[in-house]
C-alpha cells in the first residue's frame, strides 16, 4: 500500500452572471497509524441586497471509505462531467433551503454524493 | 455553475526557493509518515513557490504561527496533515469575491532533511486566477519572441508607477537619450498616462497620452481602448529637420476569436491636428490634420503567429479645405519559435511535463516582416507625411496604437530618415515604397525563470486540477446551449409537471398510526427525492441546463420510482388497495416519461454537442494554456541570443533603387530589461552612404499592461 500523503485541494467558481459562487475543498488527513480520511468543504454563495456574495449553505462532510478512490482522483484531476452535475444539483438543491422547498438534510446528502459520482 | 473565461493572464513569480537554492532532502520517499512521529520540528514554513495571483501572497509567514505543529514541537501526523486543510482554506478565503471566473488552491506538504532526532515540515501551495479575457494579440506573441526572459516578469508589474530611462544610439540622431513614465491616474474616461521623452544634440521627441482600456466585452468589440496624446517631433532627415507638434485623439479595438479560424480583427481610428515645418517642398509650414482608419487580421498557428494590417490616412494642410492626400499602407508579419515542449504523455507513459519545468530554453526564432505603402496626391503633402525610412525600431502608422502596423520603410543598414533624403535632387521623402525584413535568433545560453524545484508532479497534478475542471464548466456552458441538446429541456417539463403533482399527492397521504410508522422512512426519503428531483427539473426546463439530464434521468428520477415501489409494497391492507394504484399508475408515468426522455435524449446524439463543447472550451483555453507553457517551460531569467538579419528597402521617387542590409548582433534579456545591439552592412554602397549602421535599443516589456 502506497504511503499516505495529505493534500488539500480547494475550486471555486462563479457562473458568469456573479449572482453566486461554488466553493469546494478536499482535504486528505493522514492519521497516527497512516490510514488515510477525506472530508469535503461545500459551500454555496448568493449575492444578497446588498449586493455581496453571503454563504447561504456551508457543508462539511466525511467522504466514505469506498468513495476514497474517486476522491483521490478529483484530488488530482479535478470534477469530471457527472461530478460538475452533482455540483450543480447540490447548488439547486442548496438554494432550495432557502425557499423551503429542500431541507438542509437534503442539501447535505446532494453534496456528499458529489464525490461518488466521478465515472472517469 | 458555469464560467465564461478563457485565458490565464496574470502570472507572477514569487521565489521563496530561490533559483539555484541546493535541493533539500526529502524523508517520505521511502518510509510513511507515521516513521517521523515524536521527532523535533527543527524548521516549519510555507512557501507558494509560483502563484498565480499576488492575493496568494499575503501573509503566509504569520499563518504558519496558526497552525496546529509549530518549530520545536513533536511531529504529528495528524497535526500536520491537519495544517495543509488550513493554510488551503485561509487562502481560499482571501480571495476577493467575484474578481474572477475560477480560482483554485491546492497545498502539499513534505518533510525535509530529516535526521533521527528532527523533521522539517515544509507546506507548498500552488494557485491560480482566471480573469475572463477572450483572445490574445500577436502582439503578445511578438513581445514573448523578442523578449524571452521578460514576458513572465512583466506579466508580474502591479506598480502603479513607473518610470524607465531610456536610451539609444543611430547614424542621424546620434545617441539620444530620455525617459519614460507610465502610471495609474484615473481621470474621468482614462485611467493612465504615459510620458516618453527624448532628445540629442540634434533631436528633440516628446509624448504625453492619457489612455483608458475595456476588456472583456463581446463579439467584435472584446478589447477597447483610447488615447488621448500630444506630440512633438523634431528629427532631422538627411540635410534637414522634419518638425511636427499635434495633438490626436484616438480609439482601437479587438474582436475576440473570429470562428471558424480563430482570427482576431483589429481596428481603429484616430483624428489629430496640430502644425507642421518640413521643407521647401509642397507645404514648408502649414497647420495640419489628418484622419487615419487602419484595420486587419491576426492569428496563431501551433508555433508561429502572422498579421496583415491596412492603413488609411486622409490629411489635409487646412489650407484649401480639401483633402490634400490619401496615404495606403500594407503590413504583414509573420513570425514562429521552435523549442522542444514536453508532449504531455499519460500513463503509462511517463508525464514528461514536470521534467520540462526549470529546463532552460534557447528557441529558434524566426520573425518576418513586409510592409509598403502609396501616397495619392491632390495637393500638397507635408514632409512629415512622406515616406523616409531608415533603422528606426518603432514608426507607428498611429501613434498609441496597441497592434504594430509601421508607417515607414524598415532598412537596419540605412540611417534613420535617410532611405528617402539620400538623393536632394529628388526631393525629401518619396510617395511609394516596399519594405522586407528578416530576423533569424537562437538563443546559446541562459537560465531559466522558473526554477527546477517547481518541476514535481504535485505541481503539475495541481495545474490540472484547476484547469481541467474549469475547462470542464466552459465546456457545460457550451454544451447546454447548444441547440441540438438544448432542445431536450423542453422534454423535462412534462416530467417537473409529473413531478409537481407527485408531491402534491405525498403531502395528503394519509395512514393509520402503524402504517404510518412503517412507510414513514420510504416517504421521508421519497419527499426528498421529489424535492430534489423538481429543483433540478425546474433548472433544467427554466435554466435549460440541459448539461443535468443524464444525471436527473439515470439517477434522480430512478430514485423516486424505486421509493415508489418500496412504498407501494408496503401498502398491502386492503383499504390501501386504491392508494398503492394510484402510485403505482403515478410510478408507471413517471418511468414511461424517463424512458421517453432517455430515448429523446439518445437521438439528439449528445455526445457530438459534448465533443464540440470540448473543442470550444479548449480552443477557449488555448491562449491560457500557450501563456502557461511559456512561463513553464520556455521563459529564461536571462538569455543570450545571437541575432542575424537581412533587409531589402525601397523609396521612389529617391534618384536610387532597392537599398539591403545584411548583418547580425546580440540579443540580451535581463528580467525585465531588454538590450538588443547588432550592425547591418550595405552591401551595395551608393555614393554618400555609409557602410552600414549600428542598431542599438532599450527597452522594457509592455504586455499585458
Amino acid at each position: 500500500m502506497a504511503n499516505c500523503e495529505p493534500i488539500s485541494v480547494a475550486l471555486q467558481v462563479d457562473p458568469p452572471s456573479g449572482d453566486s459562487e461554488i466553493v469546494f475543498q478536499l482535504d486528505k488527513i493522514c492519521n497516527n497509524d497512516d490510514t488515510a480520511e477525506w472530508k469535503m468543504h461545500f459551500e454555496l454563495k448568493q449575492k444578497n441586497a446588498q449586493g455581496t456574495l453571503a454563504p447561504v449553505v456551508t457543508l462539511d462532510i466525511d467522504i466514505n471509505k469506498e468513495d476514497h478512490p474517486a476522491a483521490e482522483a478529483t484530488a488530482a484531476n479535478g470534477l469530471d462531467e457527472d461530478q460538475r452535475a452533482q455540483a450543480q444539483i447540490a447548488g439547486v438543491t442548496s438554494l432550495g433551503t432557502t425557499t423551503g422547498d429542500a431541507t438542509k438534510e437534503d442539501a447535505q446528502t446532494q453534496a456528499a454524493a458529489i464525490i461518488p459520482a466521478r465515472t472517469t | 455553475m458555469t464560467a465564461t473565461f478563457a485565458l490565464v493572464a496574470a502570472l507572477a513569480i514569487g521565489s521563496p526557493v530561490a533559483l539555484g537554492a541546493e535541493e533539500p532532502a526529502l524523508c517520505t520517499d521511502a518510509n510513511p509518515l507515521s516513521a517521523f512521529q515524536g521527532r523535533t520540528i527543527e524548521k516549519l514554513s510555507i512557501t507558494s513557490p509560483i502563484y498565480f495571483f499576488s492575493a496568494a501572497n499575503h501573509g503566509l509567514a504569520e499563518l504558519a504561527e496558526e497552525l496546529p505543529l509549530k518549530k520545536g514541537d513533536k511531529f504529528d501526523v495528524r497535526k500536520y496533515s491537519a495544517g495543509v486543510g488550513q493554510i488551503t482554506t485561509t487562502i481560499r478565503t482571501t480571495f476577493i469575491d467575484g474578481f474572477s471566473a475560477m480560482r483554485f488552491v491546492v497545498t502539499t506538504p513534505r518533510l525535509e532533511n530529516c535526521t533521527p532526532k528532527g523533521v522539517e515540515v515544509h507546506y507548498i501551495v500552488y494557485t491560480s486566477v482566471f480573469p475572463p479575457l477572450n483572445g490574445r494579440s500577436f502582439e503578445a506573441r511578438q513581445n514573448e519572441l523578442q523578449r524571452p526572459a521578460t514576458t513572465g516578469a512583466q506579466l508580474a508589474a502591479t506598480g502603479r508607477f513607473l518610470v524607465v530611462p531610456n536610451f539609444g544610439y543611430d547614424h542621424t540622431r546620434r545617441g539620444f537619450g530620455g525617459m519614460s513614465a507610465t502610471s495609474q491616474a484615473p481621470f474621468a474616461i482614462f485611467d493612465h498616462f504615459d510620458l516618453k521623452s527624448a532628445a540629442s544634440s540634434d533631436s528633440l521627441t516628446g509624448a504625453l497620452d492619457l489612455n483608458g482600456k475595456h476588456s472583456g466585452g463581446k463579439g467584435f468589440l472584446n478589447q477597447a481602448e483610447w488615447h488621448l496624446r500630444s506630440t512633438y517631433s523634431d528629427v532631422p532627415a538627411g540635410p534637414v529637420h522634419l518638425k511636427e507638434g499635434e495633438l490626436a485623439a484616438s480609439f482601437f479595438g479587438t474582436s475576440g476569436q473570429v470562428s471558424p479560424a480563430r482570427l482576431l480583427l483589429h481596428f481603429g481610428g484616430a483624428v489629430s491636428g496640430g502644425h507642421q515645418q518640413g521643407l521647401a517642398q509642397d507645404a514648408p509650414n502649414s497647420p495640419y490634420g489628418d484622419l487615419k482608419f487602419a484595420g486587419g487580421l491576426e492569428g496563431q498557428r501551433g508555433v508561429s503567429a502572422f498579421a496583415a494590417s491596412y492603413g488609411l490616412q486622409l490629411g489635409s494642410t487646412l489650407q484649401s479645405h480639401t483633402v490634400d492626400f490619401a496615404k495606403h499602407i500594407l503590413d504583414f508579419r509573420y513570425n514562429a519559435e521552435w523549442s522542444p515542449l514536453p508532449k504531455y504523455r499519460k500513463p503509462p507513459d511517463k508525464d514528461d511535463r514536470a521534467d520540462f519545468i526549470g529546463r532552460p530554453h534557447r528557441p529558434v526564432t524566426l520573425e518576418a516582416r513586409f510592409n509598403a505603402g502609396y501616397i495619392q496626391a491632390f495637393g500638397q503633402i507635408p514632409a512629415a507625411e512622406r515616406f523616409f525610412g531608415g533603422n528606426q525600431a518603432l514608426a507607428p502608422f498611429i501613434d498609441g496604437q496597441p497592434w504594430d502596423i509601421r508607417g515607414e520603410p524598415y532598412i537596419r543598414s540605412i540611417p534613420e530618415n535617410r532611405l528617402g533624403s539620400s538623393n536632394p535632387s529628388f526631393g525629401f521623402g518619396g510617395t511609394r515604397f516596399y519594405s522586407a525584413n528578416l530576423t533569424v535568433g537562437k538563443a546559446v545560453f541562459g537560465k531559466s525563470l522558473v526554477p527546477q524545484e517547481l518541476g514535481r508532479q504535485d505541481f503539475v497534478n495541481a495545474l490540472n486540477v484547476g484547469i481541467k475542471t474549469a475547462k470542464g464548466e466552459l465546456s457545460d456552458t457550451y454544451f447546454a446551449h447548444d441547440p441540438q441538446v438544448s432542445a431536450a429541456s423542453d422534454d423535462v417539463s412534462a416530467i417537473r409537471d409529473q413531478l409537481t403533482d407527485l408531491k402534491s399527492r405525498l403531502g395528503n397521504l394519509k395512514f393509520d398510526p402503524r402504517t404510518t410508522t412503517r412507510v414513514s422512512p420510504t416517504v421521508k426519503s421519497l419527499t426528498s427525492d421529489v424535492n430534489i428531483a423538481l429543483l433540478t427539473a425546474k433548472s433544467i426546463a427554466g435554466q435549460k441546463t440541459s448539461n443535468l439530464i443524464p444525471r436527473f434521468m439515470n439517477t434522480l428520477i430512478p430514485k423516486i420510482t424505486a421509493d415508489l415501489d418500496k412504498l407501494r409494497q408496503s401498502l398491502t391492507a386492503a383499504d390501501q388497495a386504491q392508494t398503492a394504484a394510484d402510485l403505482k399508475s403515478v410510478r408507471d408515468a413517471l418511468d414511461q416519461a424517463r424512458e421517453d426522455l432517455a430515448k429523446n435524449w439518445a437521438m439528439l446524439n449528445p455526445a457530438e454537442a459534448r465533443t464540440r463543447a470540448d473543442q470550444r472550451a479548449s480552443q477557449d483555453f488555448a491562449p491560457a494554456e500557450r501563456v502557461l507553457d511559456t512561463f513553464l517551460y520556455k521563459l529564461n531569467a536571462y538569455s543570450v541570443a545571437p541575432i542575424g538579419i537581412f533587409d531589402v528597402a525601397r523609396v521612389w521617387p529617391s534618384g536610387v533603387g532597392a537599398r539591403y542590409a545584411i548583418g547580425g548582433g546580440l540579443r540580451l534579456s535581463l528580467v525585465v530589461v531588454n538590450f538588443t545591439i547588432g550592425y547591418a552592412a550595405n552591401p551595395f554602397r551608393r555614393p554618400g552612404e555609409g557602410p552600414g549602421a549600428l542598431f542599438l535599443n532599450l527597452d522594457v516589456s509592455n504586455l499585458f499592461h
